[in-house]
C-alpha cells in the first residue's frame, strides 16, 4: 500500500480528504435532545413508583411510559450517540469521507422517525410486549431498512479506506453493525395481524429463549461494543497516550463477541426452560467475566503516565467513572446469573440497579465525555463553560450513586423479605404489599438521584447551546491531505 | 489544535512507559498501541472461570454433585416440613373448637386485629367491608360452608382453591385465623352498600346472635 511509497513520491501525490462532520454535528445535536427527553420520561415513571397519583390518564401511565423511557434512552439516546461516535472516528481511522452523505443522510433522518414513531405508538398502548422490541412491524422493517442503509454506508466507507489495518475500535463497530441486525430480524419475525398488531412467529418456552437471547444481546451489542469502539477511539485522543495492550485488545474483543452470544439465558433462571439452557446461560456469563474486564483494564491502563491529566479533563474524568462503572456491572452481572444469587435478585430492585449502573455509568458517562470532548471540534469553537461541564460531572456522579445505592438496598431488602420464615415455618411477610411499602422511602432516594443525573444533562444542553452560539457562522469540512 | 496534529503534540517519549514496545505500523488518527503482554493475574482469572464452566456443567448434569432446581426445591419444603413439625411438637396445638374460637368473638382487640388482616389480604377478594367481590358476601346470612365458628376457620385454613379461595393455613398464624373469624362475626347482617347476591344456604340463627344474647 501507500506505505511503502518514496516519501517524496507520496507528497507529490498529496490527497485532500474533507470529513463529513456535518452528520456528526446532527448526531451529537440528537443524542442530548433524546438523553434529555428519554431521562425526563424516567424520572417520571420514579416519581410514579411511590407515588401513583402521578399515573396521569390511560396515556401516561407506568406501564405505558416505562417501555417508553427504555426505548428512548436506548435507542435514541445511546443510539444517536453510537452513530456520533462511528461517523466521527472511523471516517478518521480510515481516512476517508463516509461513503455517501445522502446514506448519512437518510440513516439520520430515518432513526429520528423511528424514534418519534416510538414516541407516538408506545403511549398509545400498541406494543409486541416483547421487552426492548416493543416496536410493532411496521417500525420493525423501518428499522431494518435504516439499519441496512448505516451498514452499507459503512462497510463501502471501509472498503475504500486509505489505511491497511482495522484499528481495534473498527472491530467493534464492524460487530455492532452485523449482530444488531440479525438480532433485530431474528427476534422481530412476526405474523402480522393488521397495522398495529402482530404474533411473534415463536410461542411459549422458543420465544422466551429468542426474546432473551435477544434481550441479553441488545446489552452486548448496543450498550457495550459499540461503546467499548468509542472508549478505543475517543479516550486515547483525549489523554494523547497509546492503548495500553494490542494484544489484550484482540483476545478480549474475540472472547467478548464469542462468549457474549450465549449467556442470554441468565434472564430465565428459574423459569420453565431446561434446566441445561439456565446452567449453559449461567456458565457462559461467568466466562464472560474477563473478556469485559479486558476493556476496562485497556481503559484504564491507557491513562498511565496520564493520570495528572484528569485534574484540569472533565473528559478524562468521566471516561474514568464510566470505565469504572463498566468494570463494576460486568462484575455484577456474572455475579447475578449465578443462579443461587439470581434467586434472590431476581424480580427484585437488584436488577434495577445494576442495569443503571451500567446505563447511567457507562453509557452515559462515556456519552457526555465524548460530547464535551467532541464540541469545540465540531463546532470549531471553545466550550462555552468548562465549569459547567465540571458542575455536571459531580452532580451526575452522586446522582447515579444515589439511584444505584436505594436499587441495591431495596432490592436486597425485598429479596430478604419475601423469602423470610419465621420458626414456625410460616411467611414472615405474607402481605406483598408489606414488602412494597418497605422500599418507598427507596423509591424516593431513586427519584432524587435520577433528578441530579437529568440536572447534569440540562447543565450539558445548556453548555452545547451556547457554544453552538459561539461557533463561526459557516463550519467548514476537517480534512487530512493523505498520500 | 487541530486533531491532526496530535501526534506531534502526544510525545510518547515523555511518557512513563519509554521502555514499552509500541506496535510498528500502528498509528490510526495518531493512535498508537503498545505491544503490552496481557496481564498475568488477567489471563489466570480467564482461565479459572472457563475452568469453572465444566466443572459445574459436570458436577450438576452428569455427577449430581450440585442439586438441580428440582433436588434444591425438594430438599428445601423438606426442611421447611420439619421445622413446622418441630415446631408444632413443641408448641402445644391450637385446638380448633367452636369455644375455643369463641373466645376471640366479641372481644375488640381481636375484631380491631383481625380487620387489619383483613383488609390487607381478603378484602382484595371479599370486598373492603365483607359485601363479595370474587368472594361471597361475608355480611349475609348465607353461607357455602357453614355458619359455625369452625366452619368458617376451616375455610379460611384450606381454602377452596379451586373456586379460587386461598388457603391461609401456612401463611397465617391459628391466632390470626381467629381473629378474622371474630371480624367476620363482627360484620354479620351490616348489609353494606353493593352487597353481593347471596350464596349458599340460609343459617337463620347466627351463633354470634346467641353469644351476645347469652352475655
Ligand atoms: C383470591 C380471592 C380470595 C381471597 C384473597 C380470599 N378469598 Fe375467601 N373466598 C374466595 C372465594 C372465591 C370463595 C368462595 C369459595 C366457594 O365458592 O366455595 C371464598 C370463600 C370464603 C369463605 C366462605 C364463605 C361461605 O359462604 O362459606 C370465607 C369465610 C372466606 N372466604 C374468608 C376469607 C378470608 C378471611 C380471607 C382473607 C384471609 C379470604 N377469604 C381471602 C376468594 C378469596
Ligand atoms: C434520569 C435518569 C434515569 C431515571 C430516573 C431512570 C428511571 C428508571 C425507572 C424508574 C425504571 C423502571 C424500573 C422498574 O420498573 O422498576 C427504569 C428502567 C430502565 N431504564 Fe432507566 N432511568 C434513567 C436513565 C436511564 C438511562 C440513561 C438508561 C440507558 C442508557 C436507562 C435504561 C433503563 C432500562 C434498560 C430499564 C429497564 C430495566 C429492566 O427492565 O430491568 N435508564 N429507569
Ligand atoms: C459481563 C457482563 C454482564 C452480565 C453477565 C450480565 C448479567 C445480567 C444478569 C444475570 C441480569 C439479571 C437477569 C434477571 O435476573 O432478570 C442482567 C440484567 C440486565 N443487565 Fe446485565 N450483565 C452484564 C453487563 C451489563 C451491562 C454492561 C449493562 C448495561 C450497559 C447491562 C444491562 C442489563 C439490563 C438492561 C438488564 C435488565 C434486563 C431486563 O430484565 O429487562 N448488563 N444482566
Amino acid at each position: 500500500m501507500e506505505t511503502t511509497q518514496p516519501h517524496a513520491y507520496r507528497e507529490s501525490r498529496g490527497e485532500l480528504v474533507h470529513f463529513d462532520d456535518g452528520i456528526v454535528r446532527l448526531f451529537v445535536l440528537a443524542t442530548a435532545i433524546w438523553g434529555f427527553v428519554g431521562m425526563l420520561v424516567g424520572a417520571l415513571i420514579a416519581l410514579q413508583m411511590p407515588f401513583w397519583q402521578a399515573n396521569l390518564g390511560p396515556y401516561l401511565t407506568f406501564g405505558r411510559l416505562r417501555p417508553l423511557h427504555t426505548n428512548a434512552v436506548i435507542f435514541a439516546f445511546a443510539g444517536n450517540a453510537i452513530f456520533a461516535a462511528v461517523y466521527y472516528s472511523t471516517q478518521r481511522l480510515v481516512k476517508a469521507r463516509m461513503f455517501s452523505d445522502l446514506m448519512s443522510r437518510i440513516h439520520f433522518w430515518g432513526w429520528q422517525t423511528i424514534i418519534v414513531s416510538a414516541a407516538i405508538t408506545l403511549p398509545l398502548g400498541i406494543t409486541t410486549s416483547k421487552e426492548y422490541a416493543e416496536l410493532e412491524w411496521p417500525i420493525d422493517i423501518l428499522i431494518t431498512v435504516i439499519w441496512v442503509v448505516f451498514a452499507v454506508n459503512f462497510f463501502w466507507t471501509l472498503k475504500v479506506r486509505r489505511e491497511k489495518h482495522l484499528y481495534v475500535a473498527i472491530w467493534f463497530y464492524i460487530a455492532t453493525i452485523v449482530t444488531v441486525a440479525v438480532l433485530h430480524i431474528g427476534n422481530s419475525l412476526a405474523i402480522p395481524a393488521g397495522l398495529f398488531k402482530s404474533y411473534p412467529i415463536y410461542a411459549g418456552v422458543q420465544d422466551a429463549f429468542i426474546q432473551w437471547w435477544y434481550g441479553h444481546n441488545a446489552v452486548a451489542f448496543f450498550l457495550t461494543t459499540p461503546f467499548l469502539g468509542l472508549m478505543y477511539y475517543f479516550l486515547p485522543k483525549a489523554a494523547e497516550r497509546p492503548v495500553f495492550s494490542y494484544r489484550l485488545s484482540i483476545v478480549h474483543f474475540w472472547s467478548l463477541v464469542f462468549i457474549y452470544i450465549w449467556a442470554g439465558p441468565h434472564h430465565l433462571n428459574y423459569t420453565s426452560i431446561p434446566e441445561w439452557a439456565a446452567t449453559l446461560g449461567m456458565v457462559f456469563s461467568v466466562m464472560l467475566w474477563m473478556p469485559s474486564w479486558g476493556g476496562m483494564i485497556n481503559g484504564l491502563f491507557t491513562l498511565r503516565g496520564a493520570w495528572h491529566k484528569l485534574r484540569d479533563s472533565v473528559v478524562l474524568r468521566m471516561y474514568v467513572i464510566g470505565i469504572t462503572f463498566y468494570g463494576m456491572s460486568t462484575f455484577e452481572g456474572p455475579m447475578l446469573s449465578v443462579k443461587t444469587v439470581n434467586a434472590l435478585s431476581h424480580y427484585t430492585d437488584w436488577t434495577i440497579g445494576h442495569v443503571h449502573a451500567g446505563a447511567l455509568g457507562w453509557n452515559g458517562f462515556m456519552t457526555f465525555g465524548m460530547i464535551y470532548w467532541l464540541l469545540p471540534r465540531l463546532w470549531k469553537t471553545k466550550l462555552w463553560s468548562p465549569r459547567l461541564a465540571n458542575a455536571h460531572f459531580w452532580i451526575g456522579t452522586i446522582g447515579m450513586l444515589l439511584y444505584v445505592m436505594a436499587m441495591y438496598s431495596a432490592g436486597v431488602t425485598q429479596g430478604l423479605m419475601w423469602r423470610a420464615f419465621d420458626e414456625a415455618g410460616r411467611l414472615v411477610y405474607p402481605d406483598f404489599m408489606e414488602t412494597v411499602i418497605q422500599i418507598v422511602p427507596m423509591y424516593w432516594v431513586r427519584l432524587i438521584g435520577g433528578l441530579m443525573y437529568l440536572a447534569g444533562v440540562i447543565l450539558m444542553l445548556v453548555n452545547l447551546f451556547k457554544t453552538i452560539a459561539t461557533a463561526p457562522s459557516k463550519l467548514d469540512d476537517s480534512s487530512i491531505t493523505v498520500s | 489544535m487541530s486533531n491532526d496534529t496530535h501526534r506531534d503534540d502526544a510525545n510518547p517519549n515523555q511518557s512513563a512507559s519509554q521502555d514499552e514496545p509500541l506496535i510498528e505500523g500502528h498509528s490510526y488518527d495518531g493512535i498508537e498501541e503498545y505491544d503490552n503482554p496481557m496481564p498475568g493475574w488477567w489471563v489466570w482469572l480467564f482461565w479459572i472461570c472457563v475452568a469453572f464452566a465444566p466443572v459445574y456443567v459436570l458436577g450438576m448434569h452428569v455427577f449430581d454433585i450440585i442439586p438441580t432446581y428440582e433436588e434444591k426445591l425438594a430438599s428445601d419444603q423438606a426442611e421447611l416440613a420439619e421445622i413446622r413439625t418441630a415446631w408444632e411438637a413443641q408448641n402445644p396445638t391450637f385446638e380448633v373448637s367452636n369455644d375455643a374460637i369463641a373466645a376471640f368473638v366479641g372481644v375488640e382487640e381481636a375484631i380491631a386485629a383481625g380487620q387489619q388482616l383483613y383488609s390487607a389480604n381478603c378484602a382484595v377478594c371479599h370486598g373492603a367491608s365483607g359485601e363479595g367481590l370474587i368472594g361471597p358476601n361475608l355480611t349475609d346470612a348465607y353461607w357455602i360452608h357453614g355458619n359455625e365458628n369452625v366452619d368458617i376457620y376451616t375455610v379460611i385454613t384450606e381454602g377452596v382453591l379451586d373456586k379460587g379461595m386461598t388457603p391461609w393455613g401456612s401463611i397465617l398464624a391459628p391466632q390470626e385465623r381467629s381473629e378474622l373469624v371474630a371480624y367476620i362475626r363482627s360484620i354479620e347482617g351490616t348489609n353494606p352498600e353493593g352487597a353481593k347476591e347471596p350464596q349458599g344456604t340460609l343459617y337463620e340463627e347466627s351463633p354470634a346472635e346467641d353469644n351476645e344474647e347469652e352475655t
